[in-house]
């Protein structure tokens, strides 16, 4: 099974958008996915058209004590999605030290994953800056998602060598060649990470936003769109990665 | 009014869509026929509907519109309906075709299971090269030299032993041709030249006749053609039985190590635009920028150029004459330059980007390696592909050179420097003085020079440059002669037989490929030999006409087999002999005129970026070869004359030479064919490719498509048609190179129902630089372009050139005076006509009764 935590250099740069349309292109190449909302904001059940009154999530069944398989809901092309849960002010600092805790309830989840009918699991997780101090179940690849902008230039500069695991690997998101500074600064994080950057960029296509806006995936609403095309390469990529590791 | 005018539309309506008003007899004859075959014939006869039976069983002929030969025509369809068409059911002759099948299918089975054995796969041989080629290239020379002299000794046989003899031996060559590997290839060598031999000590031994002075005369004319042509064979098996393959070797991993490279971009006379491109690639190459200097060298002292040069950041050259054209414009440079290489582009040859990565490593082995010659590529199709359509399907004229002789020559260290798509050492380049200037192919006279003081060549047969092709058949012809006129300027002033320096290999490569150019008059002599018998009725080949076939057909079959194997992905057969034909009269003089007075004639240089707006019919070009076909076609007649008319005992020797002349007409009609230039569109010629883009919609959309050809004014993209439907006029192009991302605006020209058209939008010079970058100079453009093209069937090759050789009658009736174009509608209608009367397959479909 394998299993992906993406994560963005810092806020905005597009992790939600890449984990919806991710699995969405890992469905349609026939794994069966699960996506994880690890955090507190949970929007990723926005993205996979949830209910936006549905207050389930896994952590809202670890405070209630509940079993986190009754928090998974499933999308119309079959993907599932556990979302963090609705938590008000109250539950959120009841529940807050778990997640900075050593077993955090996350790892008790993806242990469990191990023996359902899953391909796939991919964690929407915190920004990248945050990501230590949650403690995630390890996995077997770590997308960071940057946006060619300079503060994510400059944040990976500052902690690519500090990050502990060696799987990780980099991916640039909303890239628009026409503009000569996202150009020239995507240009740039490719010379200096060339070893850990993901082969091909995702580009910044308004059919992202309008795809989400009307509940579906991009590959589902915009199969010919060059995002579709760029989400469906970055699935193969993944696949193949994984079968290498294996062997 | 209204009237009037819904008659007018209906009119044009019929007009377009092709439907005809019936006549009144059509009418009538139709009407009878339905009232028939209602009244009197029953509802269904034979599988299908009374009424539609003339539909069904005679498709070619409509009841309606009747036509002259319509009862000629039914009369064969109801014979063949009769006694020849076989009803769909199994017979006993299917049965024995299948079985014979099976049999010979088997046999070829068996074959292929003798095939699949591991001594006979081709991995093995292929490690077994490698090391062999490295150990033994000195003693394999000598066995073959030792084989060959043994060879040279050959016994006469009489007819049917020497019938026997070849025959055997063919069967044998057929068995060798399917092995693959090079030793079967050897092999199949040894027998053609077993053959060739016995033939040309056949011809001087026995066919001379020494009592007819004229036949005499004529006799040793058409003998020393032939051993000509036989020693251009034998040269040709000797330089091409190894080819070396060499691969490109890596650089070391630090840049500090890598060696600094000039690249000159000698001009003279072309437009801006064709140079344009070659600088933008230039400056893209991957390279270490302080290690890369690149120079346009302007002969022509041109102000754009020098703007040009300035404001995109390259040096700009020039000299006050033009003394010794390109090789005294390169040298002027030297002295300015201080690179440790010297790479040379002309002015059209785009590099890709990898050019030096891959040929610079071999230098930094090897000390005493003074040039990395590379292929020249065209994307662009010459004339010959361009006016008998063969681009990308059939190998084009350059193909075996590059592909196959210069590998050869590498074996054996004798790749010659062919002027462009090169990277000279500066050292050993300023020790011969700079590049040679005395004669018109200054090219194979440096690099002769070079081996002379013993600097050693490579070759690496990868295409990581390309250029324009000559644009027409008399600019073609025009580099040709000048490259025959400069090799027999060599051959005279700095023969490489003699003099100091060569080994006797690099001997032979350099000669056979002087040889090679001194085809023109043993051509021409092949073309009118056969007139010698029909017209002047002289023998000048002295000998019974069985005993000629039976030793010219072997020489020629096996020759053309072992070809075949040889050269089947770089030249088709028979394909050469139509290059050798167009060239052989505008070379004959030159040559020979540059044998005796090597310093005569002037350089003249090939034109390049023209457009031809209409299609005509180069009848300046052309002369020569009409001439020749009528002597031709005038022999023919006089040989049918002869045939009914001549004494009886001579009707062998005038139907081989009728033979010949017939096959001698085939050539000229390809020679003929090429004369008709086809009209060329484009100004900027499109490359075919095939690579995923991205389009960028003003709405801030992006669509996925497929880049299929490019320019440097534009592109065209196919996409699915709901994505063609979204692209609007203005459009950002997103091509990626080597990981990097590029966007260019372009607008649209044109939008199909899957594919739109787009123009490039003026773009700043560095932007340009990154869309040359992006088209022209991807690594790995020119790689795939053999994909399409099969390998040479010599058969099917034959067939070909035979249907380009009456397309080019057609051309040249049809482009002729008066009489002639009308004469050709004329046997075309004719030809119509009969054609139509043929017997027409019937559809039936079988319905349960």
């Amino acid at each position: 099974m394998l299993t992906i935590t993406v994560s963005g250099m810092h806020g905005g740069v597009g992790t939600t958008a890449v984990v919806a349309n991710l699995s969405a292109a890992l469905q349609q190449q026939g794994l069966r996915c699960l996506c994880i909302d690890a955090n507190v904001d949970n929007m990723l059940r926005l993205a996979l058209a949830v209910n936006p009154e549905e207050k389930v999530g896994w952590a809202k069944a670890s405070l209630e004590g509940a079993s986190w398989k009754e928090a998974t809901l499933q999308h119309d092309d079959g993907r599932w999605v556990l979302p963090f849960g609705e938590l008000d002010a109250d539950e959120l600092s009841r529940f807050f030290p778990t997640l900075v805790a050593g077993q955090s309830p996350l790892h008790a989840v993806v242990a469990d994953l191990a023996s359902l009918p899953l391909d796939c699991v991919l964690i929407d997780g915190p920004t990248s800056r945050s990501l230590p101090h949650y403690s995630l179940p390890n996995v077997d690849l770590t997308l960071y998602v940057a946006a060619p902008d300079a503060a994510s230039y400059a944040l990976l500069k500052q902690d690519a060598g500090h990050w502990p695991a060696s799987n990780y690997r980099i991916l640039i998101n909303r890239l628009q060649p026409a503009q000569a500074l996202a150009s020239a600064i995507a240009n740039l994080i490719a010379d200096d990470f060339e070893e850990q950057m993901v082969p091909g960029v995702v580009h910044e296509d308004l059919i992202i936003a309008e795809a989400q806006a009307e509940l579906a995936s991009v590959i589902a609403r915009a199969p010919d769109s060059q995002a579709a095309q760029d989400f469906q390469s970055l699935a193969l990529w993944c696949q193949s990665e994984f079968q290498s590791r294996v062997e | 009014m209204k009237e009037d005018f819904s008659s007018i539309l209906r009119a044009r309506y019929r007009h377009y869509v092709g439907v005809k008003v019936v006549s009144l007899p059509g009418k009538c004859v139709l009407v009878s026929w339905l009232l028939f075959s209602a009244l009197f014939l029953r509802n269904r006869i034979a599988g299908c509907e009374s009424w539609r039976l003339p539909e069904v069983f005679f498709p070619h002929i409509s009841l309606i519109r009747p036509q002259l030969l319509d009862p000629l025509r039914i009369v064969v369809q109801v014979f063949w309906l009769f006694f020849m068409r076989t009803p769909p059911q199994k017979s006993r002759t299917r049965g024995f075709s299948r079985r014979l099948r099976y049999a010979v299918g088997g046999a070829k089975g068996r074959l292929q299971g003798l095939a699949n054995k591991a001594w006979l796969q081709p991995s093995f041989w292929q490690t077994r090269d490698a090391n062999v080629a490295r150990r033994h290239r000195q003693p394999l020379t000598i066995a073959l030299a030792a084989v060959l002299a043994v060879l040279c000794i050959t016994v006469p046989l009489d007819p049917l032993a020497q019938f026997v003899f070849a025959t055997a031996l063919f069967g044998i060559l057929l068995v060798f041709n399917r092995l693959p590997g090079r030793f079967p290839q050897m092999l199949m060598i040894v027998l053609s030249l077993l053959i060739s031999c016995r033939y040309i000590w056949w011809r001087c031994s026995s066919t001379l006749n020494f009592d007819d002075p004229l036949g005499l005369a004529l006799g040793i004319v058409l003998l020393l053609a032939e051993l000509y042509a036989w020693l251009v064979l034998l040269l040709g098996y000797f330089q091409n039985i190894w080819p070396l393959n060499r691969p490109a070797k890596s650089l070391p991993k630090d840049t500090a190590d890598w060696p600094s490279v000039d690249i000159f971009v000698p001009s003279y006379n072309e437009d801006l635009e064709v140079v344009r491109a070659t600088i933008y690639a230039c400056q893209g190459l991957d390279w270490p920028k302080d290690k890369l200097e690149i120079y346009l060298l302007d002969d022509g002292r041109r102000d754009d150029f020098r703007d040009f040069a300035r404001d995109v950041g390259v040096h700009y050259i020039t000299r006050d004459d033009n003394r010794h054209a390109k090789a005294g414009n390169i040298n002027n440079a030297l002295k300015q330059s201080r690179g440790e290489y010297v790479a040379i582009f002309d002015c059209d040859h785009i590099p890709t980007r990898a050019f030096l990565q891959l040929s610079m490593g071999w230098f930094l082995g090897d000390p005493k390696l003074a040039l990395v010659q590379t292929p020249h590529h065209f994307f662009s199709p010459d004339p010959f592909e361009r006016n008998l359509s063969n681009f990308r399907k059939v190998p084009n004229e350059g193909g075996l050179f590059y592909g196959l002789i210069q590998n050869g020559n590498d074996l054996w260290n004798g790749t010659f420097f062919c002027g462009s798509c090169a990277i000279i050492r500066r050292g050993p380049l300023e020790e011969i003085g700079g590049v040679a200037v005395e004669t018109v192919t200054e090219d194979a006279h440096t690099s002769l020079r070079l081996h002379r003081l013993g600097y050693n060549s490579a070759y690496i047969r990868a295409p990581l440059a390309a250029g324009l092709a000559t644009e027409t058949l008399s600019a073609h012809i025009g580099q040709r002669i000048r490259w025959a006129r400069g090799m027999a300027q060599i051959l005279r002033l700095d023969n490489p037989l003699r003099g100091p320096g060569l080994k006797l290999r690099q001997r032979l490569c350099y000669f056979n490929a002087m040889l090679h150019f001194l085809s023109g008059i043993p051509r021409l002599v092949f073309l009118l030999a056969p007139l010698a018998f029909l017209l002047l009725h002289t023998y000048i080949i002295y000998a019974p006409a069985i005993m000629i076939f039976l030793y010219v057909l072997p020489h020629m079959l096996y020759s053309s087999v072992v070809n075949a194997k040889i050269q089947g992905r770089y030249r088709h057969s028979f394909w050469g002999e139509v290059y050798e034909t167009v060239l052989s009269w505008y070379i004959a003089r030159p040559t020979t005129v540059a044998l005796f007075a090597p310093h005569k004639g002037t350089f003249n240089v090939t034109a390049k970026g023209g457009l031809i707006h209409e299609k005509y019919f180069d009848w300046v070009m052309s002369r020569p070869y009409i001439l020749l076909v009528l002597l031709n076609a005038f022999g023919f007649l006089v040989g049918l004359w002869r045939l009914y008319a001549g004494p009886s005992n001579e009707i062998s020797a005038v139907l081989l030479n009728l033979f010949w002349v017939v096959y001698n007409l085939l050539i000229l009609g390809g020679a003929v064919a090429v004369a008709a230039e086809a009209k060329q569109l484009r100004s900027d010629h499109r490359v075919q490719v095939r690579f995923p883009v991205a389009l960028e919609l003003p709405s801030g959309h992006l669509l996925h498509a497929q880049l299929v050809d490019f320019s440097l004014s534009g592109a065209r993209v196919e996409l699915s048609p709901d994505a063609a439907e979204q692209v609007g006029q203005q459009v950002n192009v997103i091509m990626d190179r080597a990981g990097r991302e590029y966007s260019f605006a372009m607008t649209t020209v044109f939008k199909g129902r899957e594919v739109v058209g787009l123009r490039l939008c003026d773009q700043s010079p560095s932007s340009m630089v990154n869309y040359v970058q992006c088209t022209f100079a991807r690594a790995d453009n020119w790689v795939s372009w053999k994909q399409n093209m099969s390998v040479d069937k010599p058969l099917t090759s034959m067939a070909a050139v035979m249907s380009i050789s009456i397309q080019g009658y057609r051309r040249l009736l049809r482009a002729g005076p008066r009489p002639l174009p009308q004469l050709l509608t004329t046997i075309n209608a004719l030809v119509g006509m009969a054609k139509s009367l043929r017997p027409q397959p019937i559809l039936i479909r079988v319905e349960e009764a």
